[in-house]
């Protein structure tokens, strides 16, 4: 004849330290996936003030031709020959000088100078943008 | 668990030492289950405040180095790169060594710049290469980089 097995016993004392573990598994859950997401924010800063900075830079390159440009057009004594020196796809109409630069898909920087009579450029626009297509996802912030 | 006693009975010795024996296994068993929790959550409270740490140290080097970037460019001169900075509030102690300008800021962190100058056919291309730091020497961890340009023309400003 075998002896009765003393069964487990689950007591208030089971219950509390279930319902503190779940508790605090929740919360350690929910302050890993807030931090996530501020890590992700960061990230996507970081990556965003790389790309300023980069169209900032190549703004300024394009700004150190078109004077250079400038000053060769000032020797010939023509505006309209202005075109020749220029790169990256800049406009010359009538005064202004314009040109964007960067690709579509991304940032993108929009220069106009207007130039006076005596060759010299003052910055009428210098606007950084970006364009959002519709219906371009936003992505998932809070997903791990 | 459901022994039933008559009234007056008492629980033999045997019975009363299995009973106490199987009480504290039971709770020793829910103590270890309950450490074993505990650490695994509290592993996790420790990666989600690491990761936010990082997040924070990046997120105040990026500003810093973004503050010290604008400066850079709204300045004609090293010279008056380095007033500006000083002027600046949550910057202090700037110094300047030939083209190197270093500075703390009250986040606790350490910026490094080192200026050059590039001449260009109608002016001067002046850079700017922002370093920051952990910690309040240049010996920390670098925490981010930024590369800013500024182009100043050799034939004046249009006013």
């Amino acid at each position: 004849m075998s002896a009765k097995a003393t069964p487990v016993r689950f007591g208030a004392l089971s219950l509390l330290l279930l319902i503190v573990s779940i508790v605090l598994a929740l919360l350690a859950v929910l302050a890993l996936t807030t931090a996530h997401a501020a890590s992700s924010m960061t990230e996507r800063h970081v990556a965003y003030v790389d790309e300023v900075y980069v169209l900032e830079a190549q703004g300024q390159q394009w700004l150190a031709r078109t004077d250079g440009a400038l000053v060769d057009a000032q020797a010939e004594g023509s505006l309209s020959s202005l075109g020749a020196y220029l790169t990256d796809g800049a406009a010359v109409s009538g005064d202004t000088v314009s040109v964007t630069l960067g690709s579509a898909e991304a940032l993108k920087l929009d220069i106009v100078l207007k130039v006076g009579a005596d060759y010299r450029y003052t910055i009428e626009s210098w606007k950084i943008t970006r364009e959002f297509p519709e219906d371009a996802a936003i992505g998932n912030l809070w997903q791990p | 668990m459901n022994d039933v006693f008559k009234q007056g009975e008492r629980p033999t010795p045997d019975k009363a030492n299995s009973r106490s024996r199987a009480f504290y296994l039971e709770v020793l068993l829910l103590l270890a289950g309950f450490a074993f929790v505990s650490v695994v959550i509290f592993q996790l409270f420790g990666s989600a405040y690491n990761l936010s740490v990082d997040a924070t140290r990046t997120e105040n080097a990026l500003t810093s180095a973004r503050n010290v970037a604008e400066t850079f460019s709204a300045s004609q001169d090293d010279a008056s790169f380095e007033a500006a900075l000083a002027g600046l509030p949550g910057f202090a102690d700037v110094m300047r060594e030939g083209s190197r300008v270093t500075l703390k800021t009250d986040t606790g962190l350490f910026v490094g710049v080192n200026l050059s100058a590039k001449p260009q056919s109608a002016g001067m291309m002046r850079s700017a290469s922002i370093t920051v730091f952990s910690g309040d020497t240049g010996e920390g961890e670098p925490l981010y980089s930024l590369e800013s340009e500024a182009y100043e023309s050799g034939r004046g400003v249009v006013a």
